[in-house]
């Protein structure tokens, strides 16, 4: 050790921290220090910079100004073998495991036992048994990592940076992709690991899970520290405000009128398809959605969810069963002919099919104008004067930030990007609208405006199915939920009659006599 | 039998480029860098292997010299694929329209010659006759009277057997393929396991050119890899990943190829013999395309990257 170390320093600090990516600044004079034997939440909306600080701490980006001390001593990490050597470790948003690779060869992956050169089974096995002791899991070495669980894969992404012998340990978004149960399960992993004296930084943006678990907050706001609060000393209201910059934000149910005994619009009876490539086949899904209501489809995902929203949209053809919108079959038509009948799409991958990215905001609304040409109208110039009025004027009716309809949709943030999707949706006066994971990767307050966007538009009749992976998504949202596991509804509730571990249970598997 | 004899025997010398090539070929599909440039690399390889043997007088001196030219040559083609991002699919094709073009252009100016270089100079690389095998019926003509390069073809084999069970450098290859930032978060290196894929399969794309013009002949001609740099692809694609099965398909290949030039003008005009490698290679293609599983194995993906 050298002599500038100091015991009663923080483990690891940050300071000063800034990082910039060409234009955009990520990072910004940013303030950090974690001390042995907390768990130290980092909470900050979508683009706040929690990531790319975290990249810095681990070696995987540099920063531009700033430094980082481990235990009060100045150290650069050039890549993220100098920050393990300093015993850091981190789980990344999307896992870094290799999908065919054995448990064992993944954990031990970049640190092989076995001499120099070589990797041995059976040293590796051995030599994994004592971080995985430690967590208290016990996992099959030997099984093939990409066909374990999400939830168990956490937990070998967990036991490699234990492997290396990391005393801090940094988890991105480490819940995004688990239920209410192996949350719990999760926090209590981490809490152990804490009182054996190691620091961790958990990061989320859900404020429930972070004062379930945290003893510290920092918060982050468009790549700046707005502060760090004890989390015994705060609640949920002062952190919303730090990290929006505003403090009436909502994070309660949406209140609107649910109106009584309206007729069934979206009728899925039976329905079943092949398995895509992506997600679990459909097995005889049934149920309706009334005019007004809004029905949410939970499950952890890859239970038939994606394949779902694509089966009602037309992009999956059906191997079985039928979808009726407002009393039509539409089950064998093509996605223009269903559109054509009501039905509006926001679609899970805003990227890929949401909106043209890499294309202008007049672009993206355009679609909307120019579907409903006929005739010769379809030779006309697809960016007419007319569409150019619409797209205006929706981007001030949304208020969509952003430089202008021609400006470049890949510039606008996560939210704005989804105004417009969304405006350009109900735009067409939907009779039904498919929502699927409509809010991910989009800010609190953009999220409050889409609710209540959706919420007017159940309010003049259109009925809302609302996939989302996001439990406080579906509860603050729906009137009812189904639960969704291996393509079978297994449960259905109404959503004021039925709690997070409830519906937790459900997307494990349990079913109910009412359902299915 | 000793007609049966000679086919395995002409099926052996024609297994070797192929399995050689295929084994290179195999490293960098671990790495997800394709290289189909094999057949490119193999006239190099065959072109180099005469002149570096008229030059030196040795054939295995000639050997060592175009092993360390393939590694460098390997090596840029790493870096092009690597640092400056070059399509690698793209690359390899340059590099087979490439070599085609070269070793044409290099025959006439440094040689003055047209369509082949044969001359009493070019060495021959020694046929090992094994006593007692050799003269044994059918095994004889499998085991004994090759050259060095196919012994060391199956030597390959095994040692790669071996590594993808016991070594670190195999998974790491294939981590830089499957998962490149997992390798990297990991401590490892994906830019050195990439090039280092491609150096391998330069270094065994050059042997295998090399036998074929100083190890079944003593002379270099223009196309004398005749397609079967990308019959050693098809084997590498066709293994996926199981190196067992590639030296299975590659035998496979080699005694079609042998059975080509083997069969008698009175069962089958020439021209249709010659087509038997390429017919079973298209099978070949038909029944893996159809019993092929979809990717079963998948690693969550949690969320979209942030806006
Ligand atoms: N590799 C990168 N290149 C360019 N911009 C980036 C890169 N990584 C992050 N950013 C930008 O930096 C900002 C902060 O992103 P990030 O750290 O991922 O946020 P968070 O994790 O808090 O959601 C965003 O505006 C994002 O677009
Ligand atoms: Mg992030």
């Amino acid at each position: 050790m050298n002599e500038t170390t100091r015991p009663d320093a923080p483990l690891l600090e940050a300071s000063g921290i800034t990082k910039r990516f060409g234009p955009v600044v990520a990072n910004e004079d940013v303030h950090l220090d974690l001390r042995a034997g907390e768990v130290h939440a980092l909470v900050g909306e979508n683009g706040a910079g929690k990531t790319t600080l975290m990249r810095m701490l681990f070696g995987m980006y540099q920063p531009d100004a700033g430094v980082i001390r481990v235990r009060g001593e100045e150290r650069q990490f050039r890549r993220p073998q100098d920050a393990i050597d300093a015993q850091i470790g981190m789980v990344h948003q999307h896992f870094m495991l290799v999908p065919t690779f054995t448990v064992a060869e993944n954990i031990t992956l970049g640190a092989e036992p076995g001499g120099p050169g070589l990797y041995s089974k059976d040293r590796a096995k051995e030599a994994i048994a004592e971080p995985m002791r430690r967590l208290g899991v016990d996992i099959d070495p030997e099984a093939v990592t990409g066909r374990l669980s999400v939830a168990t894969q956490q937990k070998i992404e967990i036991v490699k940076v234990l492997y290396r012998g990391a005393r801090v340990l940094i988890l991105d978004e480490p819940t995004a992709v688990l239920t209410p149960q192996e949350t719990t399960e999760l926090f209590e992993l981490l809490r152990r690991l804490a009182a054996e004296g190691s620091a961790i930084v958990f990061i989320s943006h859900k404020l429930g899970e972070v004062f379930a678990v945290a003893d510290r907050i920092t918060v982050l706001r468009r790549g700046r520290t707005v502060g760090t609060y004890d989390a015994a000393a705060t609640d949920a209201a002062e952190v919303v405000a730090a990290m929006t910059g505003r403090s009436d934000v909502n994070l309660g149910r949406v209140e609107r009128v649910v109106p009584e005994e309206q007729p069934p619009v979206l009728l899925v009876d039976a329905v079943s398809t092949e398995k895509p490539g992506h997600d679990a086949a459909l097995d005889q899904v049934s149920f309706t959605v009334r005019a007004g209501e809004i029905l949410g489809i939970a499950g952890v995902e890859g239970n038939g969810q994606t394949a779902l929203a694509e089966a009602l949209v037309g992009t999956l053809a059906l191997t079985g069963g039928s979808v009726s919108i407002s009393g039509t079959d539409v089950g064998g038509l093509d996605v223009a002919a269903r559109r054509d009948h009501g039905l509006g799409y926001v679609p899970e991958d805003r990227h890929h099919e949401g909106l043209p990215i890499n294309g202008t905001v007049l672009e993206a609304i355009a679609p909307c104008e120019v579907r409903k040409r006929t005739g010769l109208g379809v030779l006309a110039s697809a960016l007419s004067a007319k569409v150019r009025t619409t797209a205006t004027g929706l981007v001030r009716e949304y208020d969509i930030k952003a430089a202008g309809v021609d400006a470049v949709c890949s510039t606008l943030s996560g939210g704005n990007q989804q105004k417009i999707v969304v405006a350009r949706e109900l735009e067409e006066q939907p009779a039904c609208l498919v929502l699927a994971q409509p809010t991910r990767g989009v800010d609190l307050g953009a999220i409050e405006y889409l609710y209540g966007r959706i919420a007017e538009a159940t309010a003049r009749g259109c009925a809302v199915l609302l996939v989302s992976a996001d439990l406080d998504e579906i509860l603050r949202l729906s009137d009812r939920v189904l639960v969704m596991y291996r393509g079978r509804v297994v449960a259905e509730k109404q959503t004021l009659d039925t709690t997070r571990e409830e519906l937790g249970m459900h997307m494990m598997g349990a079913t109910t006599g009412g359902a299915a | 039998m000793d007609w049966l004899d000679a086919f395995l025997g002409s099926g052996m010398r024609f297994t070797t480029p192929i399995l050689l090539a295929a084994l290179g070929c195999l490293v960098t599909s671990w790495t997800r860098d394709l290289n189909v440039g094999l057949e490119g690399a193999m006239i190099f390889g065959a072109f180099f292997g005469v002149a570096f043997g008229l030059e030196l007088g040795s054939g295995l001196g000639a050997i060592v010299v175009t092993l360390l030219a393939a590694a460098v040559a390997g090596l840029l083609f790493g870096i092009l694929i690597t640092t400056y991002r070059v399509n690698v699919f793209v690359a390899g094709i340059v590099l087979n329209v490439f070599g085609a073009g070269a070793t044409v252009f290099l025959l006439r100016s440094i040689y003055g010659v047209k369509g082949a270089l044969a001359d009493d100079g070019i060495p021959r690389l020694a046929r090992i006759e094994i006593p007692v095998i050799g003269d044994i019926p059918v095994l004889g003509g499998l085991v004994s009277g090759h050259t060095v390069l196919t012994y060391l073809a199956w030597v390959l084999v095994g040692v790669t057997v071996w590594a993808v069970r016991n070594s670190v450098v195999v998974r790491h290859l294939k981590a830089a393929g499957e998962h490149p930032e997992a390798l990297e978060t990991a401590g490892g290196n994906v830019q050195r396991m990439r090039i280092l894929a491609q150096v391998w399969c330069f270094m065994l794309c050059a042997l295998a050119g090399a036998q074929m013009s100083i190890g079944q002949l003593s002379l270099f001609t223009e196309g004398m890899t005749s397609g079967l740099g990308f019959v050693a692809v098809a084997a590498a694609i066709f293994s996926r990943g199981n190196v067992l099965w590639l030296a299975a398909i590659s035998t496979v290949f080699g005694l079609s190829s042998a059975a080509g030039v083997q069969i008698n003008e009175e069962v089958m005009p020439p021209q249709f013999a010659q087509m038997i490698p390429y017919v079973v290679a298209l099978v070949g293609l038909v029944v893996l395309a159809r019993t092929s599983k979809v990717d079963q194995v998948r690693i969550a993906t949690p969320q979209l990257q942030a806006d």
